[in-house]
């Protein structure tokens, strides 16, 4: 795990994924409408909408745990829209999931090192990406503990440690500041901004707009499963279509 | 925990292994050895059996048909071609992988699961046993005979403690296996699968793969058990290697003492079969003793049921656990202060 | 040709006697989520509760129903709060090993009362037949078809004519809202479980006038039961007729063209397909 410098550079430069015409209907429901999206090489994407617009259905179509009704998804160049989810792990692709879901009677090291077992050639050698990952995630005096008794933060960390032990490219979070403390988030901000130097794209789906709005290079926003606004945090900002959509939508601003 | 050390825990287990390996030289009698050959059988089937059943979550009703496979695999090849048991067993042993992982592979690909797959492996189990009922190259119900004969290179023995000490050695083998699976990248992902399968795959694993490999080893140590029974009792039948009474006893040994831990099934059996035995020894009148006995096994099974969900292991890890200076080594585990 | 006739007549017959055997099972299975693989000796202990009546006043089978009937129901509510209660909220592991355990305590107990060789009984009709051609059909056994048959449809009017009925099916479906609807969801459990050892033993009672008896019985009634209502459905009476018919005509013409031991293999080849296209089984649950 390295990076830093030319990652920087080379920001913004590489289509990691692209999604193409993307849809996920549920007999009559369509949760995922057409949605063209392309993410970079090394950047942060930040991913947003009203509840229902469709984002954690996207990442489920990503990462293989829906199959997607119409439409393509190519990572890499490499058509992965049929593939297993396990497939998809081993190829780059990690993700955390809304409600955080630790292994909850294992301790946080062997939740972790089951992520670290994707990659690594042996239990040894997970074994220290195991304990790199935790010193991380500042979850390292806590390895013995058990799932069920870390606290909501920590779940979230082990979560996001166990991810990243899988040694993916793209790593997509599905809500991980929810429930923080306004401190917490700024920590897991600056956790996020260190993985993104190590060389490891982000794909985000947020709720606290002012964290994803300082956070993500780009961001695209999702309203009844379709793509409405794309750019920078600036355009976004200004976009009317975007304010329309959040209208009557209670958001979270963390406190300054 | 105290004895999760890795030091201690293997000195442990050496010591188990030494008793268990001199038992022939304190225990003479005939009788009593083979009192432990099926206490210790009876464990061994158990310990496969944990490996599907409480590692991978496979709940397999029809395990007994592997226990068949290999009984009736090396019998026919050794009465009909006249090859050794010992090369039988291996054979045995794959044909019963080879059936455990199409079972396996089939229904993970239909998505047959949880109760469902435990119906499907009952009716494997049934179907097997019909089947050979009514098939006369195998004997059909009437069932096969063995001769004794003083030759060791066709896995006979005239004394009992050859047999004894190669039930050991199987023991032995199959707790070594399940040790070295538990600390494994598959032993890992048996743990993933278990707690939350979904979540497993999204971190690479590959459920249906390794689901597929622990049953093919259980099923092939499954089979070289059916073939010690072959070659120790001399009598194969579907009556007896191919009902569910095998079954029954894998379930209660794993379940009562603890599934999904080393010693759990050796625990449990151990102490079911003991009971069994004493209970059989005691004063009832006439013919009704095997039948008290047997109801007197039945509520017990019921009672430990009941009252040890988690199995006897479970019960000691408790128990341990409420050693003072055990408990303040559990709490830093608990809260991480 | 007859032979294929006479096959499917008895496998017919018997069909409706197996959905019988299965609508108690099916009913715990469908309202607890509980596997009793003691249900087939809960039909073994109808059909020896009936031998006891026979053997001590000659009282035709469905004569001792009056006895039946209400020890089944007690035995039941017995049952139901010392193995069934506590185990509903724990794995199909426990279900498994703490029914055995049930299984083991009763087969055992009925060894010990009566033995363990074959029993019958024996009344006037046990040898009678209707014969047609050469296709002979045993009144005992239409006798017990018919009152399977009519015992099945009564159930089903109890199920969705009653309020008990409407209970049941509540609980089943989704018991927060069945406690929303003010239904006492302890004493429904417990009901329906009682009722469920009256049907199983009601069963046994019914097929006694031409059945034998052995306490070992029950496992492969409760397997059989099992395959019915997987191919039916759980939860399904209407899915236990179903299953029972077509295990029934599917024993009946194998057992006549080849050999029982052959249809007990078909039997299950059948259930493996099931498993395979269908889990769910071919009819809806019993909250539908």
């Amino acid at each position: 795990m390295e990076g830093v410098g030319a990652q920087k550079k080379a920001r913004g430069s590489m289509g990691l994924l692209k999604l193409s015409k993307l849809s996920k209907s549920f007999g009559g429901l369509q949760a995922v409408k057409e949605v063209n999206l392309e993410i970079n090489q090394g950047e942060i994407f930040g991913l947003i909408g009203p509840n229902g617009s469709g984002k954690t259905t996207l990442f489920n179509l990503i990462s293989g745990a829906l199959r997607l009704t119409e439409g393509s998804i190519r990572f890499r160049e490499e058509e992965i829209s049929k593939l297993k989810p396990h497939e998809i792990c081993k190829r780059g692709i990690a993700r955390t999931f809304q409600i955080a879901r630790p292994f909850a009677d294992v301790s946080a090291y062997e939740n972790v090192i089951i992520g670290a077992l994707n990659q690594a050639s042996s239990v040894s050698t997970a074994a220290r990406i195991t304990d790199e990952v935790l010193s991380l995630t500042h979850l390292l005096n806590k390895k013995n503990v058990n799932g069920k008794n870390l606290t909501i933060p920590e779940r979230r960390r082990l979560e996001l440690a166990r991810s990243l032990a899988t040694q993916p490219k793209l790593l997509m979070l599905d809500e991980p500041m929810a429930g923080l403390t306004p401190t917490e988030v700024e920590e897991m901000g600056e956790l996020l901004r260190r993985i993104r130097d190590m060389g490891i794209t982000i794909l985000i789906i947020e709720h606290i707009l002012q964290a994803v709005m300082t956070l993500s290079d780009r961001i695209a926003v999702l309203n009844y499963g379709q793509k409405i606004a794309e750019g920078t945090p600036e355009e976004i900002g200004r976009d009317q279509k975007v304010v329309e959509a959040y209208l009557g939508e209670e958001y979270v601003i963390a406190d300054s | 925990m105290f004895f999760s050390t890795p030091s201690l825990k293997r000195a442990i287990f050496i010591l188990f292994v030494m008793a268990l390996f001199s038992a022939p030289l304190f225990v003479k009698s005939d009788y009593h050895l083979t009192v432990l050959i099926g206490a210790l059988y009876g464990a061994y089937i158990c310990v496969c059996w944990n490996l599907a059943a409480g590692y991978a979550g496979l709940f397999s009703l029809g395990h007994q048909a592997f226990l068949g496979l290999g009984a009736y695999t090396s019998t026919i090849l050794f009465i009909k071609y006249e090859i050794t048991p010992w090369v039988g067993m291996f054979v045995g042993g794959i044909i019963a992988a080879v059936f455990g992982s199409f079972i396996t592979f089939v229904c993970y690909r239909y998505r047959v699961k949880g109760m469902f797959f435990a119906v499907a492996t009952l009716a494997f189990g049934f179907l097997l046993q019909a089947l050979f009922m009514t098939w006369d190259y195998v004997n059909a119900s009437t069932g096969i005979w063995l001769t004794l004969q003083n030759k060791p290179q066709n896995f006979f023995f005239m004394a009992r403690a050859p047999y004894y000490w190669v039930i050991c050695g199987l023991l032995v083998i199959s707790l070594l296996i399940t040790y070295c699976l538990e600390r494994s990248r598959l032993g890992y992902y048996m743990v993933a699968i278990r707690e939350d399968e979904d979540v497993a795959e999204s971190l690479g694993v590959n459920s249906s793969k390794s689901k597929v490999i622990v049953m093919a080893l259980s099923a092939f140590l499954t089979a070289l058990g059916g073939t010690f029974y072959a070659q120790f009792y001399l009598y194969i039948s579907p009556a007896c290697v191919l009902s569910m009474d095998p079954l029954i006893t894998m379930q209660v040994g794993t379940l009562v003492g603890g599934s999904g831990t080393l010693f759990g099934p050796v625990i449990g059996w151990a102490f079911f079969s003991l009971l069994g035995e004493y209970l059989r020894g005691l004063p009832f009148g006439g013919t009704a003793v095997g039948v008290i006995s047997r109801i007197i096994w039945g509520l017990s099974l019921l009672l430990v049921i009941l009252f040890l969900p988690t199995g006897m292991i479970g019960l000691g890890r408790k128990l341990v656990g409420l050693l003072p200076w055990i408990r303040k080594k559990a709490s830093i585990r608990e809260t991480g202060s | 040709m007859t032979t294929l006739i006479q096959g499917l007549m008895t496998g017919i017959l018997m069909g409706c006697v197996y959905a019988f055997f299965a609508i108690g099972f099916t009913l715990v299975l469908g309202v607890m989520k509980v596997v009793n693989f003691a249900h087939g000796t809960f039909v073994v202990m109808g059909m020896y509760l009936t031998i006891f009546v026979f053997m001590n006043y000659l009282w035709d089978p469905f004569l001792s129903l009056l006895v039946v009937i209400p020890s089944m129901f007690v035995f039941g509510l017995i049952v139901f709060y010392l193995v069934i209660r506590p185990i509903m909220q724990q794995p199909l592991s426990a279900h498994v090993i703490a029914t055995i355990g049930l299984l083991i305590v009763m087969e055992n107990v009925i060894t010990l009362i009566f033995g363990s060789q074959y029993r019958t009984v024996t009344v006037p009709y046990t040898t009678s037949a209707i014969v047609v051609g050469s296709i002979r059909i045993g009144i005992a056994r239409m006798v017990a078809a018919a009152t399977s048959l009519c015992v099945i449809g009564l159930f089903y009017l109890l199920l969705h004519k009653t309020d008990f009925g409407r209970a049941v099916r509540a609980c089943a479906d989704d018991i927060e809202g069945a406690w929303g609807l003010g239904i006492d969801v302890h004493r429904t459990y417990l009901i329906a479980f009682g009722i469920g050892s009256v049907l199983a033993g009601f069963s046994g009672a019914v097929v006694m006038p031409f059945a034998v008896a052995s306490p070992s019985g029950g496992l492969d009634i409760v397997i059989k039961t099992f395959v019915i209502v997987i191919i039916g459905g759980m939860g399904s009476v209407g899915g236990a007729l179903l299953g029972g018919l077509i295990i029934g005509m599917v024993e009946g013409i194998v057992s006549a063209l080849w050999s029982p031991a052959i249809a007990i293999a078909a039997v299950f080849v059948i259930l493996i397909i099931m498993l395979a296209m269908k889990p769910e089984g071919f009819l809806k649950r019993i909250s539908e």
